[in-house]
Formats: structure tokens, C-alpha cells, sequence
């Protein structure tokens, strides 16, 4: 018996596109309705402001198909830019959950190549390729992706699949780096860099979040640094 | 949401994509409003021929299960899960018609006899 697979998703956020219908009439209109002077005719602004737009609804639509082999992922309603990544480039699926904070990269452990296609909080797609880039990508049921992606792969790449899928002990909605450590053990040769700590915490007293990690501390104090310098520079 | 095809089953290939809209549609995976992917997408995916999506896509439209919007795709329709249920019921009738004897024009009277 021959069966194929596949799994499509299209996730767009509303959220997203009310930004975008709000900036665009934002930057668009107010400064005309506004009277203030500027060198922007009407027609520039509405047409600056139709592209603003038009911006916020592609960035805030993402598509993921799999099967066949491959993964193919797109921006936009109409999936421009389009990637095709080969299962035999994935060397770990698992599906994460991710913050509102981390669907902006707030948070998300630092990777040195990255792609982000998260347009919501929630079900998240994480591919780590064999060039080591770290893919994310958002999609209602992460879990029958990778399901697909791991019986699709070749044999000897399969452990890290079944490790991420949900069910197990280790749960395909782990943190940032949690099911890829309880699969295959911290420093083993070959590991992902990928650290399992999220930037940011919850505080242990009131609301919100604090810092957990160096990076979390970088790029809280970072902008304090800068200015301060900035602020001694001018005065 | 997730497609299945067995491509040494009796059911046609185009039959059997339109089960999974139905089946997505009942289980919640499909809502109205909610976008397929593209005919061509669809067919890469599941390494078929896309006149055959076109097929069931089209089927399905004429069952009112999915509307086709220039621009913006193929879209479930509103109404659509009780519609894919009646659809559903009366494929199952008719089947149950031609196995018992009764012809669609037969079961057609019987139900304004009973209505």
C-alpha cells in the first residue's frame, strides 16, 4: 500500500495586520489630517500608507506545507519569499510554545543564524538544520509535522524526531532547549548550539519579568549603557 | 491540517482529498474563512497530479464546502460543516438506495413523502 503525508497550515495573526492597518493610516493620513507642514503630498502619504498596509498583512501571514521530502515555508498570502528546506537537511523537529515576547525574538535563545516566522503566540515549529540554522515557524499542530518530517528522514537521523514528539517524556511543548537536552545529553559531540535558558523569566516577586541569563542581563543594561554615553557625550 | 492519500486504495485520488476537507471540517481543524493551499502546493506536498486537487476542490465547491475568491484562494465556506454533513448523509442514502433497490429518483419522492 503506497499512502503519502502532508501537512499544510496558514497561520495569519490579526493582531499583526490591525498594526499594520494602523501604521500605514498612521503614517499615511494623521500628518495631512493633521495640518502639519511637511513635504509629503497626499498622494505620496496615501500611497506610503497603502504599503505600510499592505507590509502588515504580508508579515503577519505565514504558510508551512510538508511532505514529500521536504518542507516548504512562505511569508505572505502569497508565500513570497518561499523556501524549500529537504528533510534530510532537518537534523531536529520539535514543537515549541512560545510568548508573546519570543514571537518577536524577545527572549528566544541566541543562535547564529536564525529564521523567524512566528506571527503569534503559541504551537511553534522549530527546525534545527544540519548547516545549523535554527528555523521557527508558526503553526497550529507542530506535532504531525514532525511526525511526517521524522518518517520521512533518514534512518540514522530519526532519534531527535521521536525525542521532540509529543506524548513522550519529553513533550513536544518543552521550553526553548529542554527537549533537545533530555534527547541527547548536554555537550554530546555534534550537539546544537542551542542553550536551553530563556532570556527572561517570570520574577519571583510581582509581576512581569526579569532577567535570567547574561544575554538576558546584554541586552537589558545594553541600551542603559548607551545612553548613558550618549547622555554624557551631548552634555 | 493534515492530508492522508492511499494511492493503492479503490477511492479515487480527487475522493479522497475531498474526505480529508470533510473530515478536517467535522474534527475543527477547518473553520470557514480559513485559506487551503494552492491546487500546486497541495500536489507537491503529496507528489500528485494538481488537476487532480482542482478535481476535488471543485467538487467540493459545488457542494458548497469551499468558495474560490479571485486573489484570495480557495476558502471554506460559512455553513460549511453542516452542509459537508448533509452531503455526507446523502452519499451515505444513496449508497444505501442502490444496495436496496431504490433509485435517486425513488429516494428523491420518498423524502418529499415524508418531508
Amino acid at each position: 500500500m503506497r499512502t503519502g503525508r502532508a501537512y499544510t497550515s496558514t497561520v495569519s495573526s490579526k493582531g499583526l495586520v490591525a498594526a499594520g492597518i494602523s501604521l500605514g493610516t498612521a503614517t499615511g493620513l494623521v500628518p495631512w489630517l493633521a495640518g502639519l507642514p511637511g513635504p509629503v503630498p497626499i498622494v505620496e502619504g496615501v500611497v506610503f500608507g497603502l504599503v505600510v498596509c499592505a507590509a502588515g498583512a504580508h508579515q503577519a501571514t505565514v504558510r508551512l506545507a510538508v511532505g514529500d521530502g521536504r518542507v516548504v515555508l512562505g511569508q505572505g498570502p502569497w508565500r513570497w519569499p518561499k523556501r524549500v528546506v529537504p528533510f534530510s537537511l532537518v537534523s531536529q523537529a520539535r514543537a515549541e510554545d512560545i510568548s508573546i515576547l519570543q514571537v518577536f525574538g524577545i527572549g528566544v535563545p541566541w543562535h547564529w543564524r536564525s529564521t523567524r516566522m512566528t506571527v503569534r503566540a503559541g504551537p511553534t515549529l522549530a527546525l534545527l538544520l544540519t548547516t545549523g540554522e535554527m528555523v521557527r515557524v508558526s503553526t497550529p499542530h507542530p506535532e504531525v509535522a514532525i511526525a511526517i518530517i521524522s518518517s520521512g528522514a533518514p534512518s540514522e537521523s530519526t532519534a531527535p524526531f521521536c525525542a521532540a514528539r509529543p506524548g513522550t517524556a519529553q513533550s513536544g511543548t518543552a521550553p526553548f532547549g529542554t527537549a533537545q537536552s533530555t534527547a541527547r545529553g548536554r555537550g554530546e559531540p555534534g550537539e546544537p548550539t542551542d542553550s536551553g535558558r530563556p532570556w527572561f523569566g517570570p520574577k519571583r516577586v510581582g509581576y512581569g519579568i526579569s532577567p535570567k541569563t547574561w544575554q538576558g542581563w546584554l541586552v537589558t543594561l545594553a541600551p542603559v549603557v548607551l545612553i548613558s554615553i550618549i547622555l554624557a557625550l551631548v552634555h | 491540517m493534515e492530508w492522508a492519500i492511499d494511492r493503492g486504495g479503490t477511492m479515487p485520488l480527487h475522493e479522497q482529498i475531498a474526505v480529508n476537507v470533510r473530515r478536517s471540517l467535522e474534527e475543527g481543524d477547518l473553520a470557514p474563512g480559513e485559506r487551503l493551499p494552492p491546487a500546486s502546493e497541495l500536489a507537491a506536498v503529496l507528489d500528485i497530479n494538481p488537476n487532480t486537487v482542482l478535481h476535488a476542490y471543485r467538487a467540493l465547491r459545488a457542494e458548497g464546502v469551499l468558495e474560490f475568491r479571485r486573489g484570495r484562494g480557495v476558502q471554506v465556506a460559512a455553513g460549511a460543516v453542516a452542509r459537508s454533513a448533509v452531503v455526507e448523509a446523502a452519499k451515505d442514502l444513496l449508497a444505501l438506495g442502490r444496495a436496496t433497490g431504490y433509485s435517486p429518483e425513488a429516494l428523491a419522492a420518498l423524502i418529499e413523502e415524508l418531508a
